[in-house]
């Protein structure tokens, strides 16, 4: 595959626009074409991840290498019935980021870069709330439609990790308000997501 | 149904989806899970958009040479893991050698040395609903590999079958587990050779998924 003058595509360039579950087989199969255009594929979106938790990119690095190694040596019990495999593989680097933070303490979190996750509904451009097309980016406009404490909470514990104790101690506020806040939140962008999948 | 009532569930539903609820708390909320539908696709339904508040991070440049470095590693590591494994296979082929002629090697009347042959095997953690730990699975390094699944925490008692998942997407059952008073313990064949990677999985009768335990040579003991 891939000499020269063949009218197929070399090995390595296909692996660039095969699907990510069929990625995730090649790499459990042992296929380091697989692996590099896997790699290539999520790298930003996982250091992405874990230079948000960390806002350390050195660790941040770290975290994304250790990452993409697991899922290299997991690629075998990826389970496409369990969710995708972006979702797969940013759960690994969100608890590898969170056990690298735990580490670390105390938190060093940006929470201007995390509020940045998802603006208030007021100060968005109408013109980006209309182009969302994608669950992800309704997500992002329901979340901020939230009440910026919820939203703050949410995002603590959902993105950071954070538990509902830790949020109380960051946001110095009562553990049954903290708890009230990331229930109220989570509860509600499920509500608001399934109304947008209903209409 | 086992452990909390639905009210107390949902109730805790939010943290057990986002992964922070406690361990304590947590196994008790997964018992009723296990085996209450509605409460089921409640946790699904939040953990679906728990799942999609970690691609709301930015896609961020990573430093310069990042992919070749990974790309290094993870070649490095392919190449440790095909070390392992021609070791295991050499373990388990000599292992089979002895174990076949049984021997017992006395060397003189006052110091015995006995040649002990323990075939190589592999092992993985069975890990439940939010990554509980419930119990382990066992793969000898034997052809046919046996298997000896053990359950200790956290799931509800009852009658469960056991599949088998092969590397190539095949799933076919091998048996059932009784659990009682949160423990059980089920041992037979896989019917495979030995360094076959399995995932096996403890399912319930309405055919959910209780946890799954992934043995590869990689987690090898």
């Amino acid at each position: 595959m891939g000499q020269s003058g063949s009218p197929w595509l070399p090995y390595h360039s296909m692996m660039w626009s095969v699907a990510d579950d069929a990625l995730v087989a090649g790499m459990a199969a042992g296929d380091s074409d697989a692996a590099s255009a896997f790699v290539e594929r999520f790298q930003r979106r996982v250091f992405g991840l874990a230079v948000t938790i960390l806002s350390d990119a050195r660790a941040a690095e770290d975290v994304a290498q250790e990452a993409l190694l697991r899922a290299w040596r997991h690629a075998a019990v990826y389970d496409p019935r369990r969710g995708s495999v972006v979702s797969w593989l940013l759960t690994i680097t969100r608890n590898l980021a969170i056990d690298s933070l735990r580490v670390r303490r105390p938190v060093a979190i940006d929470p201007d870069l995390l509020l940045n996750l998802a603006p208030p509904a007021a100060g968005r451009d109408p013109a980006d709330v209309a182009s969302v097309r994608d669950d992800i980016g309704r997500l992002r406009v329901a979340l901020g439609g939230l009440p910026g404490e919820q939203r703050r909470a949410i995002v603590l514990a959902g993105v950071v990790g954070l538990s509902a104790r830790e949020v109380a101690e960051r946001e110095a506020i009562p553990l049954g308000t903290a708890k009230t806040r990331i229930r109220t939140a989570l509860s509600r962008l499920r509500v608001a997501m399934a109304e947008e999948r209903a209409e | 149904m086992t452990g909390p009532g639905c009210a107390a569930t949902r109730d805790a539903a939010p943290e057990l989806a986002l992964g922070t609820l406690d361990g304590g708390d947590r196994a008790e909320v997964l018992l009723h899970v296990a085996t209450c539908a509605p409460c089921q696709r409640y946790v699904s339904e939040l953990a679906g958009v728990a799942d999609g508040l970690t691609r709301l991070a930015p896609e961020v440049e990573p430093p310069a040479g990042f992919a070749v470095r990974v790309d290094a590693a993870i070649r490095g590591s392919r190449r440790r893991a095909r070390r392992r494994w021609m070791v295991t296979v050499a373990v388990t082929a000599a292992a089979a050698a002895i174990l076949a002629v049984t021997v017992v090697r006395v060397i003189d009347a006052s110091r015995s040395t006995h040649t002990v042959a323990t075939p190589a095997l592999a092992s993985a953690v069975m890990v439940g609903a939010d990554g509980v730990r419930v119990g382990h699975v066992t793969v000898s390094g034997t052809t046919p590999a046996g298997v000896a699944v053990n359950v200790d925490y956290a799931v509800p008692d009852g009658s469960y079958a056991l599949q088998l998942r092969e590397p190539g997407g095949v799933v076919r059952s091998i048996g059932s587990i009784t659990i009682a008073g949160g423990h059980g313990q089920w041992t037979g064949t896989t019917g495979l050779p030995h360094h076959t990677a399995v995932t096996v999985d403890l399912v319930a009768p309405n055919g959910t998924i209780v946890c799954r335990a992934a043995v590869t040579q990689a987690q090898a003991t």
